[in-house]
């Protein structure tokens, strides 16, 4: 007889390097801005 | 709460004079976001989200004016960084509006550009349809796009949001088929539009319209053993020449993208 077992946990993926990335709007620069 | 075919007021653009006004387009599709959202019920400036983020540096990213408008106004946007492009477009067309990043340099290049100049990070408000307020598109001067209520093309849409510089100091694009948006809630009841032969017949004909800018360009006769498909909620479309029709757009099936008399839809 066997006991049932937690499966291993998965460990955590590592952060996608690109979800990090915050990209801001630029600035409108212009005559009449 | 659902308000088909609402479309939040454009105002005035983004160079509104006050101090960040160069720097407010997020701020300003945030606040048309949040209009659109609440149909009409919330009506933030620019200047208001701008303060609300508490940023006075610079531009704004799409997780600043998110929490702003989740502390200040209740209204919880669903932000995606990479999100597939598809089904940003599947979004869109079935009632959400999104707040979308891209580089603006091939808007600017087209004849819906609302600078000479700017080309770089800028965002947007898309609405329903893949109407675009663009916070530039203030028609300011001669050959400054004004908005009028008008679609994008998706080509030109895909192309503004794979180029959004996810770099920095270092242009490094995003890539094709992806993009950065901050979608608002889906305020458009779900319609499913059901085209059948009449009892004893094996086909059914169909009118399939062409909608370019908001006006029927052409129409053409189809025919089918049967099929069902999601679809927009009812518009009126002008048709030069002829009566103006009620249509709905497909959105699913490999029909999708066509028009169809609203006589075929119905809530769902």
């Amino acid at each position: 007889m066997t006991d049932d077992l937690d499966p291993e946990p998965t460990p955590e993926p590592p952060p996608d390097e690109d979800e990090s990335e915050e990209p801001k709007n630029d600035e409108v620069e212009e005559p009449d801005a | 709460m659902s308000c088909p075919g609402y479309q939040p007021a454009f105002g005035t653009g983004q160079l509104d004079g006050s101090k960040y006004a160069g720097l407010n387009c997020t701020c300003w599709s945030a606040s048309r976001a949040a209009d659109d959202d609440s149909c009409g019920a919330k009506k933030p400036t620019a200047s208001q989200v701008r303060l609300w983020t508490g940023d006075t540096s610079g531009g704004t990213t799409l997780a600043q004016v998110d929490d702003a408008l989740r502390t200040h106004e209740g209204i919880d946007l669903d932000t995606r960084y990479r999100y597939p492009w598809d089904l940003f477009v599947k979004r869109v067309s079935g009632g959400a509006s999104a707040i979308l990043q891209g580089w603006y340099a091939p808007i600017r290049d087209s004849r819906f550009g609302g600078s000479d100049t700017f080309g770089g990070n800028h965002a947007v408000l898309v609405t329903p349809g893949l109407v675009v307020m663009d916070p530039l598109a203030d028609g300011r001067r001669p050959g400054i796009y004004k908005y009028q209520k008008e679609q994008y093309p998706e080509a030109l849409l895909r192309t503004f949001a794979a180029r959004l510089n996810i770099g920095g100091g270092t242009y490094k694009p995003l890539g094709d088929g992806l993009c950065y948006a901050a979608f608002t809630r889906d305020n458009e009841p779900d319609y499913l539009a059901v085209v059948r032969p009449r009892t004893g017949e094996k086909y059914r004909y169909f009118g399939v319209y062409t909608v370019v800018n908001n006006a029927i360009v052409s129409a053409t006769r189809a025919r089918t053993g049967g099929f069902s498909a999601t679809c927009s909620s009812p518009r009126l479309y002008k048709w030069p020449g002829h009566t103006s029709q009620s249509l709905v757009r497909l959105t699913s099936g490999f029909r999708a993208g066509q028009y169809i008399r609203s006589e075929y839809a119905k809530g769902v």
